[in-house]
């Protein structure tokens, strides 16, 4: 009979490790191909409008980098934190409330262009600090679980967008549909042929910020350091409530931006749903954070994959006219296979005849 | 070390097809089947009579020679297909089109679509060569004038918003009518005076539904009250559940509800069965068969009507991408868009006929005494006819109150459709607030 070992792996090269992400990326790809084979739908067809055009195509990757931007200035935050080993999903709600504190400022102050714009980030970045603090407060004081307070926030960020837009925002103008009234003009980030160009600028800034932190400073070095064994950290005297604090307002500052970016470029306006202005990106960029494996630079690569995807599900549902049940198969295959490889990267498998 | 990478590989790829597989069934909507039957008075020659609700009625005889290319007309849903309202209503009306004109058009739709997504789709959709979209959703609003603005060639039509362009018509087919009707049967139901009603969101569309059926009770039962409990989804059958239970708590015998599921009446058959008769009208959709002691009536829609009209409008010209601007349609008993009952050709639950046919009541414009069933089939006929001789938000005598006792109608007048879009207080019958600031 056969003998299966599971193995620890050490000292794994890079080049190990890309190889056997990229191989279970394909992987997980060719499977749903497959799958869509067994469909009856041309496997050309589906690689071609799943991310070859949303990449390639001017048209279409004009609407992939509207959703790459915002999952990647999420996702670079949230591997400041993942890196300290704290597992935060709490950023589609600071993502929400950056949007409303931008809107907030939006509605009241009165300010001339592009101070206002700067204001109005400034404020959506606060905003997700706010919301990011308490569970921040709660891990660093208390070790309370931060997976479950981070995504009890989300929805607490859910039902404050609900209160607002069928409440205090809700927009005489819109025959009382939960609309807010559109941002003045003075506060919206132009466009240019649908790309928002200065939000991708935002991430390329985001993304050279992060790695200056994660690899360069010292709060980057205590972030590994907790991350990887909070003991020694510990004794060698390094502030857990430190480290905890400040990844976690860096990352919440980072998702509130990108709600508060989305709200005055893309949107626009609240509603008419809670989730209109995140459009569950928040969550989407969990899955491009591990994608990248933690590294701020690889965070680029990863969020332009993540952003063509959503699009590429929009064509699968569209133009191949398949239902939505297709597509989130596909987002599981290709989720799966990239957390099965963290898997053979860490250990190995050996199989012997008895 | 290459042994390993292969065999990594094949191992990945056994957990990920067979946990993908989970995943994709898991997460794909339950199959369903419905059958229903229908009959729609449109025609299925392509003459086509362009009637303007109010205004004018103009007959424009058009004769098509077959096109050598067949429209391509997309729908674009909030919901999976497989819901038990909404979105299965409007693809109940696609199939129906598509089969009606099937030598004209081709369809295609695309489901479950998240609002703010909508106008990436609608390209899609223009890139392939789509030229009549339907968006079926209020929330798709703005991304489908976006469209409209900057693609002058493709024809749009949103349902249930107020923005139009020239090339981007409005549709809707409204319940208020319907919802009147079922008040006047919970009216004469009611034993306790209470009657409840599990709404949705505080939208007006919503509030005037629980207003009109309120003054049906009002009509027939003067001293009942309609408590209203929200639940604040489309479609959420726990809370739905819920709030029926705590309605039925406070002493309430007859539900409506507004909520994509048939949650309500199956609560109502529980108590029903449990010696409690508790009864129900049905919503949207034929639910007759969840309750069959219980559901009295309810709503049905008809979008194939209003589909069937516009395709035929198009196809024959009398649409272009010029003329939209002004085209809303706001379509009632009299076009055929609703129908009263809980099941196609049913407009009461034969059960109840004689249970209501016991209530007698003065009808309020002759004054002629006579019971609920015929006063339920007289105002359905009156609001049927071309030009409807009765409307629940007119004032006949007596004005319509609103809950602090101000005048919403005065003797003698009507609410005008945009009062009926923007209605935002609840008449003088209804327990209950509408959460605003």
């Amino acid at each position: 009979m056969f003998r299966v070992k599971v193995l620890r792996r050490y000292d794994v090269s890079s080049r190990f490790k890309l190889i056997t992400y990229l191989t279970s990326f394909i992987v997980g790809i060719a499977f749903f191909v497959l799958f869509e084979a067994l469909l009856g739908t041309n496997p050309y067809e589906v690689v071609d409008r799943l991310f070859i055009r949303p990449l390639t195509s001017y048209d279409d990757f004009r609407v992939s980098i509207r959703y790459t931007v915002p999952i990647g200035i999420i996702a670079s935050g949230l591997l400041l934190v993942y890196r300290a080993g704290i597992y935060s999903i709490g950023a589609e709600g600071q993502m929400a409330v950056g949007a409303v504190f931008a809107a907030w400022a939006a509605y009241t102050l009165s300010l001339g262009s592009p101070t206002s714009v700067l204001v109005a980030l400034s404020i959506g970045m606060l905003g997700g600090i706010i919301w990011g603090l308490l569970p921040a407060i709660l891990k660093a004081l208390l070790n309370v679980n931060e997976v479950l307070t981070t995504l009890m926030m989300n929805f607490i960020a859910y039902s404050l967008v609900d209160y607002l837009i069928y409440g205090p925002w809700r927009s005489p103008k819109s025959y009382g549909f939960p609309l807010t009234e559109p941002i003045p003009t003075a506060f919206t980030i132009p466009t240019y042929e649908g790309i928002p160009v200065i939000n991708f600028l935002v991430l390329l800034t985001v993304v050279l910020f992060t790695y200056v932190v994660a690899r360069m400073s010292k709060l980057g070095f205590q972030i590994r350091a907790y991350g990887l064994n909070p003991s020694a950290a510990y004794a060698s005297g390094m502030s857990f409530f430190k480290v905890v604090l400040l990844s976690f307002i860096i990352s919440s500052a980072l998702a509130g931006l990108a709600g508060a970016l989305q709200l005055l470029s893309i949107h626009q306006r609240l509603g008419p749903k809670s989730w209109s202005v995140t459009e569950g990106l928040g969550y989407t960029a969990i899955v491009a954070a591990w994608i990248s494996r933690l590294e701020p630079l690889a965070v680029v690569p990863a969020s332009l994959l993540m952003g063509a995807l959503v699009n590429g599900g929009l064509a699968i549902k569209a133009v191949l006219g398949q239902s939505e049940g297709v597509v989130n198969l596909m987002n599981g295959m290709i989720l799966l296979s990239i957390v099965a490889a963290e898997f053979f990267i860490n250990y190995r498998l050996v199989v012997r005849l008895r | 070390m290459r042994y390993q990478t292969v065999l990594a590989v094949v191992v990945v790829a056994i957990v990920a097809v067979a946990v993908g597989y989970f995943v994709g069934t898991a997460s794909a909507p339950p199959p369903k089947t419905v059958t229903m039957t229908m009959t729609v008075t449109t025609p299925t020659t392509i003459t086509t009579t362009v009637t303007q609700r109010v205004t004018t009625t103009v007959t424009i005889p058009v004769t098509v020679t077959k096109t050598p290319e067949k429209l391509k007309v997309a729908f674009i849903y909030v919901g999976p297909i497989g819901d038990y309202g909404w979105t299965h209503a409007h693809e109940v009306g696609r199939r129906y089109i598509t089969n009606l004109f099937k030598d004209y058009i081709e369809t295609t739709y695309v489901e479950s679509v998240e609002e703010p997504k909508v106008y990436d789709v609608i390209k899609k959709l223009i890139g392939e060569g789509y030229k009549l979209i339907f968006t079926t959703s209020f929330g798709f609003m703005d991304g489908t004038l976006k469209a409209a603005q900057e693609f002058p060639n493709v024809i749009f039509f949103h349902c249930s918003g107020y923005k139009r362009w020239d090339n981007m018509g409005t549709y809707f087919a409204d319940l208020y009518q319907l919802y009147y009707l079922n008040g006047l049967m919970a009216g004469a139901l009611t034993k306790s005076g209470k009657v409840g009603y599990v709404a949705a969101h505080p939208i007006p569309e919503v509030i005037r539904h629980i207003n009109a059926f309120a003054l049906g009770v009002k009509e027939v039962n003067p001293n009942a009250k309609v408590y209203v409990r929200w639940i604040h989804a489309w479609y959420d059958p726990a809370k739905a559940r819920s709030a029926a239970e705590s309605l039925i708590a406070e002493g309430v015998d007859v539900l409506a509800f507004t909520e994509d599921s048939p949650t309500v009446i199956e609560v109502a058959q529980e108590y029903y069965k449990r010696g409690m008769p508790v009864y129900a009208f049905a919503h949207y959709s034929p639910m007759l068969k969840f309750g069959p002691d219980v559901v009295v009536s309810g709503q049905l829609v008809h979008w194939e009507v209003i589909y069937a009209d516009i395709v035929a409008k198009v196809l024959t010209g009398v649409y272009n991408t010029t003329n939209l601007r002004n085209v809303d349609y706001w379509w009632l008993l009299s076009e055929g868009a609703v129908e009263l009952g809980a099941d196609y050709g049913v407009p009461i639950n034969p059960k109840f006929i004689p249970m209501l046919k016991e209530v007698k009541v003065k009808e309020k414009i002759t004054g002629v005494e006579m019971n609920v069933y015929d006063l339920v089939m007289l105002r359905l006929k009156q609001m049927s006819e071309p030009r409807p001789t009765f409307d629940p938000f007119c004032a006949v005598k007596e004005p319509i109150l609103t809950q602090d006792g101000k005048v919403l109608v005065r003797p003698g007048e009507c609410l005008s459709h945009d009062d009926l879009w923007n209605m935002m207080v609840f008449v003088d019958n209804v327990v209950g607030s509408i959460p605003v600031s």
